[in-house]
């Protein structure tokens, strides 16, 4: 199941993953406020089909998925360091993002929730695959 | 903390037994991608490992692993053999 791939064309999976999820996030935010465009809609999902083929091809086929959600009793003494140092930064980074996440939402609120459930989904998608993508960002070889 | 590099001559010792990646990765307890990296030396194993790869080779440590570049293996038994002439 696991599948070789070259540092440059994970790095592009990872940025196209989560700027999917920024497209998506922003598109939806469009067509919530202003207009149900056609083009938006297909932009959406658009989005939405590169975060899945993305997820698929970057954290599942890669073998990354089942690295980071491995029980530490399976893992090796390197996969036990790689893994904990990609969660120790990802959750750095979480926390940054909650933060202006947050603060974004203070000055914005107009009382719509659909949006705010979308954006939870994807701070729940960024808190499961950033450890994965640490992985798949730092390392020569997987 | 900085960590030295550390050589080792795993991949020779690996390919003179006739003995995969996959297999030495088993007799040693890690993964076989561990064995990759550590014969490209990309990964300094812990004190525990050195001594079970090295115990898998019938070896001591230091035959095995160096904390400078290691002479070929032909190299280091030409020597010892001229020294005890």
């Amino acid at each position: 199941m696991h599948t070789s791939m070259s540092k440059s064309a994970r790095r592009a999976l990872t940025v196209a993953s989560y700027g999917g999820i920024l497209v998506l996030l922003g598109l939806f935010y469009l067509i919530e406020h202003y207009s149900r465009h056609p083009g938006l809609l297909i932009g959406a999902g658009l989005s939405l089909v590169v975060i899945v083929v993305s997820l698929y091809y970057l954290h599942i086929k890669t073998g990354l998925w089942k690295l980071v959600h491995a029980k530490t009793e399976t893992l090796d003494e390197r996969e036990i360091q790689v893994v904990h140092g990609a969660v120790r930064q990802s959750y750095a980074l979480f926390g940054v993002v909650c933060l202006v996440v947050i603060f974004i939402s203070v000055f914005t609120y107009r009382g719509n929730t659909s949006f705010g459930i979308l954006l939870l989904w994807g701070l729940i998608y960024l808190a499961h695959t950033l450890p994965s993508a640490i992985i798949a960002w730092t390392q020569e070889k997987i | 903390m900085n960590t030295r590099k550390l050589y080792n001559r795993i991949a020779v010792l690996r390919e003179e037994r006739g003995i995969s990646r996959k297999e030495l990765a088993e007799k040693i307890g890690v993964n076989f991608q561990t064995v990759g990296y550590l014969e490209r030396e990309e990964y300094n194993p812990s004190l525990d490992l050195a001594f079970r790869i090295s115990e898998c080779f019938a070896l001591p440590i230091e035959l095995v692993f160096s904390t400078e570049p290691m002479k070929p293996l032909s190299q280091e038994l030409y020597e010892r053999k001229k020294r005890e002439d």
